[in-house]
Formats: structure tokens, sequence, C-alpha cells
């Protein structure tokens, strides 16, 4: 999933099986283009997570989300990523 | 050439996008722009050792066709919402068919929207990723 994921720290403070880990959902909403030039900042948190108890175990359900703002504060585009992986 | 939002209606199909033969190289080439180094994608003999036939593509690559035939239909800048899930797996050597269908028509903060269910499928039919996506169209 690579840059999808966002924020790599909070990505690996996650803890999460790597070896099983699968990228389940994206999704993109933007408020207007992004526009050759600009400046965002991007910044990213864990938006939900929840588990469920599937046939190989226990299956952890994560989301990240990213919220990029321009120069003025206003959200150009929100990205969520969910990502599911089996616990060792 | 956009689609025009007086000229659709519910039920109506976007214009379809064909991508493919596919080939393992262009895994490789959206692996090194996406900066997602994960060598199932790019290493048969570690997909193997994973417990699959071969490489398969990104899912985020197949959500790129998606977007190819979004913005094609729409125009760029008019994608407004995207979302897919990667319900199944793309092989290398697949053509793959992006196809969309509008399911519902209205108007928003002064602009106009329609809803679309999207997804990809193989020459046989069967469904990779699928998602929806809301387009603004003058």
């Amino acid at each position: 999933m690579g840059a999808a994921a966002g924020d790599p720290d909070l990505f690996l403070a996650l803890d999460l099986n790597y070896a099983s880990l699968l990228h389940a959902e994206q999704e993109f909403e933007w408020s207007r283009p992004l526009v050759a030039g600009e400046k965002v900042t991007i910044t990213g948190r864990v938006g939900d997570m929840w588990e469920k108890q599937g046939k190989s175990g226990t299956l952890d359900f994560v989301v990240l989300e990213q919220i990029a703002r321009d120069a003025n504060g206003e959200t150009v585009y929100v990205a969520r990523t969910t990502l599911i992986s089996r616990r060792i | 050439m956009a689609l025009g939002f007086d000229q659709l209606n519910v039920g109506d199909s976007l214009q379809p996008l064909v991508k493919g033969p596919l080939e393992k190289s262009q895994f490789v080439a959206y692996g090194q722009a996406a900066m997602d180094a994960n060598p199932i994608h790019t290493d048969d003999e570690f997909a193997r050792q994973s417990g699959y036939e071969s490489v398969f593509a990104q899912g985020m690559l197949s959500m790129g066709f998606l977007g190819q035939m979004l913005v094609a239909n729409a125009g760029a800048g008019n994608v407004r919402r995207f979302k897919v899930r990667f319900t199944k797996i793309t092989w290398p050597g697949e053509t793959i068919t992006c196809r969309g269908v509008v399911t519902r028509k209205y108007e928003e903060n002064g602009q106009k929207l329609v809803d679309c269910d999207v997804h990809t499928e193989t020459e046989s039919g069967e469904r990779r990723i699928e998602g929806s996506a809301t387009l603004i169209l003058e």
C-alpha cells in the first residue's frame, strides 16, 4: 500500500502482522482539484479500529485517515485506507 | 469529451476503458512510482513462497485504471469521491475492462452530480475490484 498508508511512524506503531497485511479498501474525497505548485499539509490519524473473529483467528481492521489542507487551512482531500491483518 | 449531466440517466453506463494484457513490468513501474516496495508484486519467487502462483497487480494500480476511466468520462478535476474494495486478485496477462453505471443523479451546493457503481472485470466477466464514485458534470 506504500504511500497510501501515510505516516510511516503511525503505521509502524500499529504493530500489525505485516506478512498477512491486506489493503482491503481505499477511499478519496476531493473538495477541489490539487493545483501544480501548491503546498499541502497532510496529517494522519487512526480513523477507526475493530476486530473480527475469522476462521483462521482474529482479524484486526484499521482505517488510516489522511487529511490534506492547503495554505488557508482548507481541506483539499481526505483519504481513507482500510487494512486487514491476521493476528499472530 | 466529457459526458453531459442532461444526457445521462440512472442505469446508463459510462464509456468503458480497456487495459492490458497486463505485464509484470507494469507492476514494477507502478511499485516504483507509488513507493510500494512489496516484492509480492514484483518477485515471482517471493510470491510463490507466500502461497501465490505468481506476482499480481497492486490493488492501487487497478484503482488507478478505474480512475483513468472516471476522468475520461467526467473530465480532469471532476471526480468528487472515489472508493474501492480490493475483493479479488488481478493477475499478469489479464485484460481488464473498467466499467461504471449511474446509480443516482442530483444537485448539491450548486454542483450537478452523479453517483456511479464502478468495477473492473476480466475478459470472461469475472469481477476483480468494485466500488463507487461521485462525478461532477456540466
